[in-house]
Parts: C-alpha cells; sequence; structure tokens
C-alpha cells in the first residue's frame, strides 16, 4: 500500500489526540518555588529602581525649589533697583538717613555704625543725575576701586535726616533703598560727596515661630510597593540661634499607609500556626511623630527663605491595623490583626527635608517643605524599615521674642 | 471541586491555591504537548513547569469568557505557551539532534484489544515522528499537529518561510520512507 501525505498526517493528528503516554513529574513546589523566586527577582529590580526613583524627585523638589527662589529673588532685586530714583525732597522724609562717602577721614564716632553697611556699599556710587538709576551707577563703577569699602572712607559729616544714632543701621536681610538727593547740585559739587539715604526699618526680629503645615506622605517598607498616600499634618515650632539657623520641633499626627513582603515584617506578634510563612501584609498605622530638626537658611531675604533641614524624628504609634496572608503547606490563608499603641520608637528615623518660604503678610509666610524620612531601624510590631517621601504645606508665624541682628 | 472560573479568577490575582488546582488539572494536557517537541522523556516535566511558570506569571492578562469558551480559550493558551516553551528549550540546544530509547513505562496501553492494538500503532507512529531531526520535527508539529502557518512557523522558529516548507517536505518524505518499511503494520491499523 501506497501511504499518502494525507494519511501520513492524519495518522499523527489522530496519533496526537489519543497520546498514549504516560505523564510524569508533576511538581507544584517547583513550580511554586520557580514562581516565588521570579517574584522576588522582579521585586528586587523594582525596589532598586524605586529607590533611585525616590531620591531622584527629593533631588528634583529641591532643584525647583532652589530655581523658583532664584527666579524671584532676581525679579525683585531688579525691580528694586530700577525703581530707584532720584527723590529732592529727601530731607523731608523722616526715618532716612543720608550716608555721604567721601575722601575725608572723619573721626566722627558715628562713622562705626555704619560699618555694617559695608557689605552693601563695596564700591562708592557717584550720582550724575536726577535720572540715573543704581543700576546705571553700578555698571559705572563697576571697576572701581574696592578699598573704598573701607568704613574709614564714610564720613557722617553729610548724613543727615536721621532722628538718632539707632535710625542710621540697617538690616542685613533688606534689600537697601537708596536714594540720592539731588536738590542742590551746587551743593553737592562743593562737597564732592555723593549723599545716599538708606531706608531704615526696624533691627529686630523674632526668634520665636510656629507653622502649621500638612500634607501627602508616601510610604514604602524597603522601596517595595506603594499602596496609597497616607497623610501628616501637624504643627512644628522654631527658634533661631542665628540668623541662619534654627532649631525645630512639634508634633504631627501621621497616618502610613503600605504594603511590606513577608520577609520585611517580623511575624512573631501576629501569632502564626506553626510551619507558617508570612507571605505579605498590606496595612496603615497611625502615629504621633515628634520630629527634632536643624535647619539652615541656605538663601534669605525680607520675602523669601530657601532652607534645607535635617534631624531625626521619634513616633509614639497609636493604632497598626493589618491584612495579611500567609502559606501553609502550600495554602494560602488571609487574616487581619490590629493593635492599639504597640510601641514607642525614639530617634528612629531620619528626617532630611529642604523649602521654601515665601512672605504673603506682614509676618505671615507660606512654607513649602518636601521631605525624605529613612529609618535608622524598625518601627511597629512588624519591626519594619519604614521610608517616607511627602510634602508638607502650611503657614509659618513668629510669635515671640524679637532678636537683635 | 472549583469551577474553571474560580480557579482563573484566582489565578488571575496570583492566589498560589489556584494557581496549583489549576496546574494539577491541565498537567497531562501540557505534558502531551511537550512530548511531541521534546525528544527525552526525562526533559519534558522541566518544560512544561516552565511553561506553566510562564502561564502564572503572564496570567494577569487573561480574559475570562463565557463556558464553554472560557475552557478552549485557556487549553489555547496553554498549548501556545507549552510549544512556544519547548521550541525555546530546543533552540537553546541548537536544535542538535539527541539520541536515546523511550523507556518502555512511559507508554499508557489499554486493556482492551482494539483499543491496545490501535494504542500500538498510535505509540509506534509517534516514535516515528519523535525520532526526526529536531528541526523537521518541530516545523512537522508545528504545521500538521497543531496548525501553524508557514509564515507563523518561520516567526516562531527565526527562519524562513522557504526553509520552513522545505523542512515540512523532508519530514515527510522521512516519515514516509520509514512506514513503507513498516507497511504490513500500517495496513492492518487502517483497515482497523
Amino acid at each position: 500500500m501506497q501511504f499518502r501525505n494525507d494519511h501520513i498526517e492524519d495518522l499523527v493528528r489522530q496519533a496526537a489526540e489519543l497520546n498514549p503516554i504516560k505523564a510524569k513529574g508533576a511538581d507544584w513546589d517547583s513550580v511554586f518555588n520557580k514562581l516565588v523566586n521570579k517574584e522576588e527577582a522582579s521585586v528586587k529590580a523594582e525596589e532598586k529602581s524605586k529607590k533611585y526613583l525616590f531620591l531622584l524627585l527629593f533631588l528634583l523638589s529641591s532643584l525647583l525649589c532652589n530655581e523658583f527662589y532664584y527666579i524671584l529673588y532676581n525679579n525683585q532685586s531688579k525691580a528694586n533697583l530700577k525703581n530707584i530714583n532720584i527723590n529732592p525732597s529727601l530731607k523731608e522724609k523722616n526715618n532716612i538717613g543720608f550716608i555721604a562717602l567721601s575722601n575725608n577721614n572723619n573721626k566722627n564716632p558715628l562713622v562705626k555704625k555704619f560699618g555694617t553697611l559695608k557689605h552693601y556699599y563695596t564700591t562708592p556710587v557717584y550720582a550724575q543725575d536726577a535720572t540715573t538709576t543704581l543700576l546705571e551707577l553700578v555698571e559705572k563703577n563697576i571697576d572701581a576701586d574696592a578699598t573704598h569699602e573701607k568704613t574709614e572712607n564714610l564720613s557722617v559729616s553729610d548724613v543727615s535726616g536721621s532722628n538718632g544714632n539707632e535710625n542710621i543701621t540697617s538690616t542685613l536681610h533688606e534689600d537697601p533703598v537708596i536714594k540720592i538727593t539731588d536738590e542742590n547740585s551746587t551743593e553737592n559739587e562743593k562737597t564732592k560727596d555723593q549723599i545716599i539715604p538708606v531706608k531704615t526699618k526696624s533691627a529686630k526680629e523674632k526668634r520665636f515661630y510656629a507653622a502649621f503645615l500638612l500634607g501627602p506622605d508616601i510610604s514604602t517598607v524597603k522601596f517595595s510597593e506603594i499602596k496609597a498616600a497616607g497623610h501628616s499634618i501637624g504643627i512644628t515650632v522654631g527658634f533661631k540661634l542665628t540668623k541662619r539657623i534654627s532649631v525645630e520641633t512639634g508634633a504631627f499626627l501621621d497616618q502610613k499607609k503600605y504594603v511590606a513582603e513577608g520577609e520585611y515584617f517580623k511575624a512573631e506578634k501576629l501569632y502564626l500556626p506553626d510551619h507558617s510563612k508570612l507571605l505579605n501584609v498590606s496595612g496603615y498605622c497611625n502615629m504621633i511623630e515628634i520630629p527634632l530638626n536643624i535647619r539652615y537658611n541656605i538663601a534669605t531675604n525680607n520675602n523669601y527663605n530657601l532652607f534645607a533641614l535635617a534631624g531625626l524624628s521619634s513616633y509614639l504609634v497609636q493604632r497598626e491595623e493589618y491584612d495579611y496572608q500567609y502559606s501553609r503547606y502550600n495554602t494560602i490563608y488571609s487574616s487581619n490583626k490590629s493593635y492599639s499603641k504597640s510601641s514607642n520608637e525614639l530617634f528612629n528615623v531620619i528626617n532630611l527635608g529642604a523649602g521654601f518660604e515665601k512672605r504673603v503678610g506682614k509676618l505671615t509666610a507660606l512654607r513649602i517643605e518636601p521631605y525624605v524620612k529613612l529609618p535608622v531601624k524598625g518601627m511597629g510590631v512588624g519591626d519594619m524599615r519604614l521610608s517616607s517621601a511627602g510634602i508638607l504645606v502650611g503657614v509659618r508665624y513668629p510669635f515671640s521674642k524679637k532678636m537683635d541682628q | 471541586m472549583e469551577d474553571l472560573n474560580s480557579i482563573l479568577k484566582g489565578c488571575i490575582v496570583n492566589d498560589h491555591k489556584y494557581q496549583k488546582i489549576l496546574y494539577e488539572q491541565y498537567y497531562n494536557y501540557a505534558f502531551k504537548i511537550a512530548f511531541r517537541y521534546i525528544y527525552h522523556y526525562d526533559n519534558i516535566p522541566e518544560v512544561v513547569n516552565d511553561g506553566f511558570v510562564k502561564i502564572f506569571r503572564n496570567f494577569s492578562g487573561y480574559i475570562i469568557k463565557d463556558e464553554p469558551i472560557n475552557e478552549y480559550n485557556l487549553l489555547a493558551w496553554i498549548k501556545k505557551i507549552i510549544i512556544h516553551t519547548a521550541i525555546d528549550e530546543l533552540r537553546k540546544n541548537n536544535l542538535m539532534p539527541e539520541i536515546g530509547a523511550m523507556p518502555d513505562e512511559a507508554w499508557e496501553l489499554s486493556d482492551q484489544h482494539g483499543q491496545a492494538d490501535q494504542g500500538l500503532l498510535y505509540k509506534e507512529i509517534l516514535k516515528q515522528v519523535k525520532s526526526l531531526p529536531p528541526a523537521y520535527r518541530a516545523v512537522f508539529n508545528l504545521y500538521v499537529v497543531d496548525g501553524y502557518s508557514h509564515k507563523e512557523i518561520a516567526a516562531l522558529m527565526n527562519i524562513s518561510v522557504g526553509t520552513s516548507k522545505s523542512n515540512l517536505f523532508k519530514a515527510k518524505a522521512h516519515l514516509q520512507k520509514i512506514f513503507k518499511k513498516d507497511s504490513d503494520k500500517m495496513k492492518y491499523a487502517i483497515s482497523e
């Protein structure tokens, strides 16, 4: 008999369909292990990428704050400089001091008072006519001899319009509003001095301040999966040690939501049956956070502050609630547990933050503060190493004792 | 006993309990598919297990449909993944010809007379198909048994459509030659 191709194909199809082979080697454990290993590998890769993403986001937000600050700062400085006009009626105004730049070595004790201003007037400024702006003056004097900044070159003989010695100094924070008198040009020629009136203000600033802050908080255990955003709300109180350095503390009500792999959660307090393996935990935690931070003002003026802060936080854990899954003899079980006031953790989290403050009223300032919190040790019943990031937004208000500048 | 829908839903959410049930239910089916491609009987479980790992890893995208389409879809999907895994295994070994005999205890033979004869015939046919060089065997199985087109085979095996056609032709010619030698046995089987 001659076999045609069709016959062969049909026979093979039938044979394949009714394949009389015995299947052997079914081994679910092997498949299970491969699945778990692959999951672990992918989780580790994901964790690594999340870790870098976390840091990148923090750096980016800090950078943005920085850029924002400098744009606003430059705009304001330019606006201030362009607004400088020669005002012939300066002498009539109160609270204006006149700084005369001359070559006389006047021994008047008031010269020393002006010594504090040398930061601003490193080069002498010579007004040419009534419409000259300070920008132009600065350009013209760009090559001026830097030695003019010395206080010896400042004379009080031409200082007028101030009510007393106390009013002559200026706050370092403030952009000086400098106005050049041109009322009597012959007088100027006679003295060959340039009179620069400086607006003065109170030289004191409040040392204590408080801020009400709130914002979302994203938490992750070992940079694994992120469940949902929690929140943080509270009050921070600060004390200015110096113009740039402050100490801040306060109290925040935090709710952190997170998902943890079983290996990152100590299961002792879940009281699982013997031979159980915890697979994952999902839950939230309500805590009172007490931070203690050192704040450093990187750049500051009257309207804006750019700062960085670092410190440690303590946590009083109020409530923890967990849904968890565990396997026992290859069967998966689900359960949940909640705990109240399970632990108090002292200084177990490092705070790193950067922020930006903009004055919105006479005293109040709007504050935006992105932060990251990195664990020093475990937290809660599961002893989890919980990392967080978020952004706090709120208002700051000075409320007590003044400090001299 | 869990119904298929529950099993599928469990697998979609990565529930290991349902994954185990699905594995146990469809292991034989997957094994018989892999058997046609993989020469060594002892290597088949590993390929099948790898296939199931792929299945479970990708189950989140599975769309549940009504019965009986649901099971057809599932069977087709399992078949596709097991075939791909087996082809990957062959390619990993550079489609090198293999040697070695099938252990007799691997065959499941019926006690009934007619079925026993038919079983012997099918056993013989499968043996002959398995004796083909791996490249011919794969193309033959993909085209004749699993219904792939030459274009699909070419894409899967990373060969040209011409090579696929040529391999199929050679595989058929090879089998015809073998079957001719044993024509008496075949005649008997066909008359049955």
